[in-house]
């Protein structure tokens, strides 16, 4: 008896069948379905074991896509192993490639337990029409064509009754973007949005205020000091390299800083950690950027060439003594200072901020408090110091639309000048609830379990259950297809393409592509948006629509932003493609002026005769300078003040800090273990981390007189839920806290009912000016 | 190759459990071989947390082997094979001897390589062949559910299968360190897949001076083939295993 997976496959799915499928009512064609869907996975359809290969691809457990090979053998997949022709999962700065590459790629647990995502018996086997009210679990299952026939008839409805804007389309971020942008603008919906403005959006505008690059990433290996606000990339592990290389800094000497209102896994790595409250990161930055100034420790000479705003700054930080900043942050003053001191004592560093301070109200702000402290410092752009990487992908076609698209329902670029183009989920769903500024009518949501995901979970299912007619693509039945009218099942990433052109500083490209056959017998999503695009016959001016394979529209977005097919990207070793290296300092490059520029002579800024500014007179020369209106940092945002905002990095109390019947910060973090919310119902993972109890301190515990394992009820104004106490050193004694993605009612027979919901207990605003939505800001109260 | 071990840098280890997925996935086991165990103390705001990845020891005088009635387990290294009255030299072939009556073939490729006796210490089966890249042909095991390999080994790391996927699969596992691989030159999926740079398999020789106990691991016999890169920070006395939280 040779022991594969095949096996493992079976077991689990006759385990499950066993089971009983509680909440699906399955009619004879679906079972027929499932049990021919289990028939592929176990391999009796084409069990050609002579065809055993390692085909390369890129993981997509997360969106951090780390290079994989896998073995497949008689078309199953049978193993996983690092790729280490791609950058991602060795390092992200060229000059360390080749030498970290013989020391080996690297795959997280998530990528190393892919396979059982992929053969999950819980996935949806083939599309799903409701057949009993929302939220029922009744459904019958119907063929492809039927799916196509009747979705698209649907959005042809909801086009003519009530205007193509009343379909909200959303999406994960990570896959199959353009033809789903192609597909709304050519249907006349403005209104395509996607996962980042719950993700890292505040950090994004931040940077780019300050430094005018939205991603900048830490050049951690080659830095001599790592400040952390808030981030977790030992446990949150979207770029597989990030420990080894933080691990390596740490080897040759670095110090680490976190700053967390949690011990994370990071803080327990860290040579310090720094106990916060939680949203007051900003006073932090700007305590320490006090004593900097104060003490004249800031680059005399970097300040004066390349920052605009000093004077103000300097001026304003005057206000954040660390003896103020004690009394908000909880951070000892002393500490405050010594901290100060040893950023500015120390080079290079990298200071970088993510997820902690970046989910609350303040966040765009603290996030630009943050990205003050390199300005001040002079580190950036420079080894082992936060680098702006370039990037070539992947380039969408160009649409010319028969009308411009009407305004977006989400207020992105009215009432969110500076929000981003992902969109904003929070303002989206308020509009279903409350029809302004105009009502939605239809919601697709490609791999995006919207109910769970977006804060204040009990207004997302109002919300949802408003619109007349919901399409859900995903992989298993989450909380959002339930709700759904219609579910197509969505594909593992085993079973499909995407072209990777990130989390590196230096541009590359990587391909993901199908390594075994279709588990659904049907088509991937980009075909489904395609086959519906058209159904619906949707065409530009120029006649241009749906008409190619997916393949094809690949190939041209390849073409249009390598030079390259998609045939020859294959062809290339582990089908990575990678193209010179990481480059420093871009600021100071020498750039050409083209004809007829026009040269500011007062702030030197060089335009082109059509307004565009392409670079900064620096002694004599022109230079690149840096993507912002200045082309310098800048402390000082005239683009802030001018749309009446607050143009230097101010402040803000949390909207919803604790209050007096609410008294603890409820906040929430990840773990190497699972993604978000989807990966609870991998048996290998969720097998690892089986709960989420919320961490109390002992102290705390000790006052509310909580025992470890018991059950309590944790309150905010927003929900309510049973939890269970661990008590623990790890935690500010203010706070109380989960790791995010559990507590699922739906998704599959292994996530549901495990662990508690974070999304449960928030108000669900948007930040206001980056459009974030808000996951970790509210007061809650623990009672038995 | 002189004696194979495991290098644990508890420094580095960040807690991830991508060693012991990958371990499951590269021999599609149901049972963990690998396990991350976890372990909290201090005081706020001076916590401590550490991690511990744990597998087969490879012993330099394994206690599974001595302690199984069938004669399961093997180490890869000619001189203990010698010392063993139960493995018998025959023309060449190594043979086991379970009862005075019943001997079964070790098949050459899992003891032998260029017609020389593998040295690297590693302790495998010699009843389950596994292929090049993964999965294990377990038709022909003996293992007879006693539960001793796991009784006998002072660190309890053969531990019982409670759903092996069929009734012809034995209950009892462990780590067989990636022979397969470990020969191609490959690190072993734990090894290689570790995010932390916290694992390593090398030869035992080269690990001298570093400790072999650290909070989670005391040694117990058997000369274990592991060794520890411990934290470099002091440690309070009120460190306490806990489940992954």
């Amino acid at each position: 008896m040779i022991r594969g997976f095949q096996e493992f496959t079976r077991r689990q799915f006759l385990k499950s069948a066993s089971g009983g499928l509680a909440t699906i009512f399955f009619n004879e064609s679906l079972r027929e379905r499932v049990a021919s869907a289990s028939e592929d996975s176990s391999g009796r359809a084409t069990p050609d074991e002579t065809v055993d290969q390692w085909l390369p691809t890129c993981c997509m457990m997360c969106g951090g896509a780390t290079g994989m090979l896998v073995r497949v053998v008689g078309g199953r997949v049978e193993g996983v192993m690092p790729n280490d022709e791609n950058p991602i999962g060795v390092c992200n700065v060229s000059q360390d490639y080749e030498r970290e590459r013989r020391r080996g790629a690297k795959l997280c647990p998530k990528g190393n337990a892919a396979v059982a995502s992929l053969y999950d018996p819980d996935r949806v086997p083939a599309p799903l029409r409701r057949i009993g009210p929302r939220g029922s679990g009744k459904w019958e299952a119907i063929s492809w064509e039927e799916a196509v026939k009747e979705v698209a008839g649907r959005l042809r409805e909801v086009k003519e009754r009530y205007g193509p804007e009343s379909l909200f389309w959303c999406s994960e971020d990570a896959s199959f973007i353009n033809i789903q942008k192609d597909f709304c603008e050519l249907y006349g919906s403005p209104n395509f949005s996607m996962h980042s403005n719950i993700c890292d959006v505040s950090r994004k505008l931040g940077y780019k205020l300050v430094m005018g690059h939205d991603r900048p990433l830490g050049d951690l290996q080659n830095s001599k000091y790592i400040m952390l606000f808030g981030w977790n990339p030992l446990a949150a592990t979207k770029w597989v390299h990030l420990p080894a290389i933080i691990n390596r800094a740490r080897e040759l000497g670095a110090k680490l800083v976190v700053i967390d209102p949690v011990f994370t896994h990071t803080a327990a790595k860290a040579d310090e950690w720094v106990p916060i409250r939680p949203g007051t990161d900003g006073v932090l930055a700007l305590a320490m950027a006090n004593v900097i100034v104060g003490e004249g420790l800031f680059e005399r000479d970097f300040v004066r060439e390349w920052t605009t705003g000093f004077e103000e700054f300097s001026r304003f930080v005057k206000g954040y003594s660390p003896k103020w900043a004690e009394k908000v942050t909880s951070v000892p003053r002393e500490t405050i200072e010594r901290l100060a001191r040893e950023l500015a004592s120390t080079r290079p560093f990298v200071i970088d901020a993510w997820s902690g301070p970046g989910h609350h109200s303040n966040a765009t702000q603290t996030i630009r408090a943050i990205a003050s402290l390199p300005v001040l410092l002079g580190q950036i752009d420079r080894p082992g110091t936060l680098l702006f990487p370039e990037r070539k992908g992947p380039k969408r076609r160009s649409l010319k639309l028969e009308k411009p698209l009407p305004p977006r329902v989400d207020g992105l670029g009215t009432k969110y000048p500076f929000g981003h183009g992902s969109g904003i989920y929070c303002e989206a769903r308020d509009a279903m609830l409350t029809g302004k500024p105009y009502q939605l009518h239809a919601g697709v949501f490609v791999f995006q379990n919207f109910v769970m995901a977006v804060p204040n979970t009990s207004k997302n299912v109002e919300a949802l259950k408003r619109l007349d007619f919901i399409v859900a693509v995903d992989t298993l039945l989450s909380e959002t297809a339930e709700l759904a009218d219609i579910v197509i099942p969505g594909s593992h990433f085993f079973e499909r393409y995407e072209l990777i052109a990130n989390w590196t500083t230096w541009p590359t490209l990587a391909l993901r592509q199908p390594v075994v056959g279709t588990r659904i017998k049907g088509m991937p999503e980009y075909e489904l948006v395609m086959a519906l695009g058209r159904e619906l016959g949707l065409k530009d001016k120029e006649g241009k629509g749906f008409e190619m394979s997916y393949e094809e529209y690949m190939d041209t977005e390849l073409k249009l932003g390598i030079g390259m097919s998609l045939e020859e990207l294959k062809g290339l070793p582990g089908a990575v493609w990678k193209s010179g290296q990481t480059r420093y300092e871009k600021h100071l490059e020498e750039v050409k002026a083209p004809e007829g520029a026009i040269i500011d002579e007062k702030a030197g800024i060089v335009r082109s005769k059509e307004g565009k500014t392409v670079g900064i007179k620096l002694r004599e020369k022109i230079v690149r300078g840096f993507d912002t209106p200045s082309k310098k940092l800048e402390f000082f945002s005239k683009e802030l003040k001018e749309k009446a905002f607050e143009p230097l990095p101010r402040y803000e109390e949390p909207e919803d800090s604790p209050t007096k019947k609410y008294p603890l910060y409820l906040v929430a973090w990840k773990q190497a273990e699972h993604t978000h919310g989807r990966t609870l119902n991998n048996a290998w993972l969720i097998d690892l981390k089986p709960d989420n109890p919320l961490w109390v301190n002992t102290e705390t515990g000790k006052r509310l007189g909580l025992v470890e394992g018991e059950e309590v009820w944790m309150e905010s104004p927003y929900g309510k839920a049973r939890v269970k106490v661990h008590l623990t050193e790890g935690i500010h004694p203010e706070v109380v806290g989960l790791h995010h993605g559990y507590g699922h009612w739906a998704l599959g027979k292994l996530a549901k009912g495990k662990g508690v919901n974070d999304g449960l207990f928030m108000p669900g605003k948007a930040e206001r000016l980056s459009g974030e939505g808000i996951t970790k800001e509210v007061g809650v109260r623990i009672y038995k | 190759m002189s004696q194979l071990a495991f290098l644990v840098n508890q420094y580095n280890c960040i807690g991830c459990h991508a060693c012991e997925m990958a371990c499951k996935q590269q021999w599609q086991t149901e049972l963990n071989w690998r396990r991350v165990r976890h372990f909290e103390g201090g005081k706020y705001p001076k916590p401590v947390r550490l991690f511990l990845s744990l597998s087969c020891h490879h012993c330099q005088e394994p206690a599974c082997a001595q302690a199984c009635p069938t004669k399961r387990y093997l180490k890869r290294d000619p001189e203990w094979i010698k010392r063993q009255p139960w493995i018998k030299e025959r023309d060449g072939k190594f043979y086991v001897v379970i009862t005075p009556t019943r001997e079964e073939e070790i098949p050459d490729h899992l003891i032998m390589s260029d017609g020389r006796l593998l040295e690297d210490g590693l302790v495998i089966y010699n009843d389950v062949i596994f292929g090049k890249w993964g999965r294990g042909d377990y038709s022909k095991h003996r293992c007879i559910q006693c539960g001793l390999c796991e009784k006998e080994c002072p660190y309890h790391v053969p531990r019982r299968n409670p759903e092996p996927p069929d009734e012809y699969s034995p209950r009892w596992e462990k780590c067989t360190g990636c022979y397969p691989l470990v020969q191609q030159g490959i690190p072993p999926a734990c090894a290689h897949t570790c995010m932390g740079l916290a694992l390593e398999m090398k030869p035992l020789e080269t690990l001298k001076g570093l400790t072999s106990e650290v909070p989670g691991f005391r040694y117990e016999g058997t000369n274990p083939s592991v060794r520890f890169i411990p934290v470099k920070s002091p440690l309070p006395t009120n460190i306490v295993e806990t489940p992954n939280l």
